[in-house]
């Protein structure tokens, strides 16, 4: 599938969610639907990994060779459970205009699923730089909640 | 344009001036010492100020990431300042990448800073290939140093044990974890660690100065866990830094006991008369001479000589010839103590030295030995043993040239006693 086609998707579909239900409700549906492909990207993709960077590696190569993103790696406190996560090329949002405002909800969610998969914790992802805010690649900060 | 957005100051007929709003705007990107915050007569053209803020927050942003602190955030969004939060996450994950590399993960790429991912990436792939060098170098060393017959030591700068091989469980009876941390005299016989130490003293003060000395190499007994002790040639070097500070010391220790045990028996037998076990002519001799050149005066010697032994070698073969050197040899061997030196100087002649032993020492041994004479021929009547003896006493150094001769005439002289009184015995 085309890029241009997944998006034209997607976010003709966020139009009537938010239309029909708000903001706040779509980008919760879009949050939980993210984590639900997360949680069983996971389990078919990285389910006997253990080690961290062995998980990196693993991500990193597959969401690139998938053309889902470039996973890059800021930030890592594993007793914290904080993360400062970069998505390159991002297949939502790399190469849209500015808007004012973060659009990868979907992606949020999907780190999240990957990342309560792995360490077996919930975890809250939130957006802090996406190309729809005039940003280059998409930042995510992750913290176990 | 800015001059589009400027509008007449508040309160004020006069046009804003487009000069001076240049001049600010061209000083905050240039000057090193541009104003925080926008100068008070330009706080009214419309939009300047937070025009002006932005080009200082992103001054304050780019001088931190070119001071390397990664940590700082920009609130501002747009191309340029989403081209600066990109350069932060590409050198946050570098950070990230370096810090994963130092953890020993080489698989860690950089594809995202052109060049510098080319010497990055090359970077760790020789790391890489360096650290598996080391990794299976380490693990030839490590399967030799555990299958080695010898024992391997790795003591630290202090003398201490840091690593033990499993030979010395093998060889000295000591799991390595009884052995770890222990000062290295303490694998010794304790009376021989003073000795060890002394010359250790020697060889650390040779090596202090000299960055490849040869190895120390020592012969020492070891201790073993049973008490025991077992002979070890042990071989030491030292170990040192990149900066020539010495770290510890490498030793080698080969269990020697079966060559001690040649070698001991090598002695024996080149001091030993190999019929009679009682020392022979060479070591007599030699001890002889030692006493000649010490000063413990007197020196006294017995010579004795086997009466009849010549008749006995003819008569009933040589082999009953040796059986009464023999008898003579315990006849003497009984007489004296072990610390006497009691030999066969060849044929049926045999000598004592008395070292510190006057006249009367003399006469009292002389005493012991006709005792033993006696007893010797009531337990075995068969070879009748009868020894002539002579004995001189060198008081002074000078006398010492002559108590040998005069100890050999004076048995002599007994030899004749002893013919003649046979002679004059009727026979039967």
């Amino acid at each position: 599938m085309r890029v241009e086609v997944y998006r034209l998707m997607q976010f003709t579909l966020r139009d009537v969610l938010e239309s029909k239900f708000g903001t706040e409700k779509a980008d919760e549906v879009f949050y939980d639907a993210g984590k639900l492909a997360g949680v069983a990207f996971y389990k078919a993709f990285f389910g006997n990994i253990k080690d961290f960077n062995e998980f990196v590696l693993a991500a990193q190569t597959t969401l690139r060779d998938l053309g889902v993103g470039v996973l890059r790696v800021e930030q890592a406190d594993l007793e914290k459970g904080a993360f400062v996560l970069a998505v390159a090329e991002d297949l939502d949002c790399s190469g849209l205009p500015e808007l004012g405002h973060g659009v990868c909800i979907y992606d949020e969610g999907f780190i999240s699923g990957l990342l309560e998969s792995y360490s077996g914790k919930p975890y809250t992802v939130k957006e802090v730089d996406c190309w729809c805010t005039g940003g280059r690649t998409c930042r995510f900060t992750a913290e176990c909640a | 344009m800015i001059e589009d957005r400027c509008a007449p100051m508040a309160g004020s007929a006069a046009q804003p001036d487009l000069k001076r709003v240049l001049e600010v705007l061209q000083g905050a990107l240039q000057s090193a010492t541009a104003p925080e915050a926008l100068p008070e007569d330009l706080l009214g053209v419309q939009g300047l100020a937070p025009l002006y803020t932005q080009v200082i927050d992103l001054r304050r942003f780019i001088l931190g990431l070119s001071q390397g602190d990664l940590r700082q955030k920009l609130a501002h969004k747009g191309y340029l300042a989403g081209v600066l939060k990109m350069f932060q996450s590409n050198l946050s994950h570098l950070t990230w990448q370096t810090q994963m590399l130092a953890g020993g993960d080489f698989s860690q790429r950089v594809d995202f800073l052109g060049d510098f991912s080319i010497a990055f990436n090359s970077m760790v792939e020789r790391l890489r290939d360096a650290s598996r060098a080391i990794h299976e170098s380490e693990e030839r060393y490590r399967f030799l140093a555990e299958n080695s017959v010898d024992i391997i030591w790795r003591l630290d700068a202090e003398h201490h044990i840091i690593y033990a091989s499993p030979a010395d469980e093998r060889i000295r009876g000591f799991h390595y974890t009884e052995v770890l941390g222990q000062e290295v005299w303490r694998v010794m016989q304790p009376d021989f660690v003073a000795l060890m130490q002394e010359r250790c003293r020697g060889y650390l003060a040779s090596i202090a100065g000299n960055s490849d000395p040869l190895p120390l190499r020592v012969e020492v007994p070891l201790l073993c866990k049973d008490g025991g002790s077992v002979w070890a040639e042990i071989l030491s070097k030292p170990v040192r830094g990149n900066n020539g500070s010495l770290l510890g010391f490498h030793l080698v220790a080969r269990d020697i006991s079966q060559r001690k045990a040649y070698e001991e028996q090598l002695v024996f037998v080149s001091t030993h008369d190999a019929l009679t076990g009682l020392h022979n002519r060479a070591h007599f001799e030699a001890e002889f001479n030692r006493a000649a050149q010490g000063r413990a005066l007197p020196v006294s010697v017995i010579m004795a000589d086997v009466d009849g032994l010549k008749a006995v070698n003819d008569n009933l073969g040589h082999a009953a010839g040796d059986e009464m050197i023999k008898a003579a040899a315990d006849i003497l061997r009984r007489a004296f103590r072990t610390g006497d030196l009691v030999a066969r100087l060849g044929g049926d002649e045999f000598a004592v030295l008395l070292v510190g032993a006057d006249e009367h020492c003399v006469a009292q041994s002389l005493k012991r030995i006709r005792a033993e004479q006696k007893a010797c021929c009531h337990r075995d009547s068969a070879v009748p043993v009868r020894i002539s003896l002579g004995a001189a006493t060198a008081r002074t150094p000078a006398e010492l040239g002559q108590v040998l001769r005069e100890a050999d005439r004076r048995m002599y002289k007994n030899k004749s006693e002893h013919k003649i009184a046979s002679c004059a015995r009727p026979s039967s």
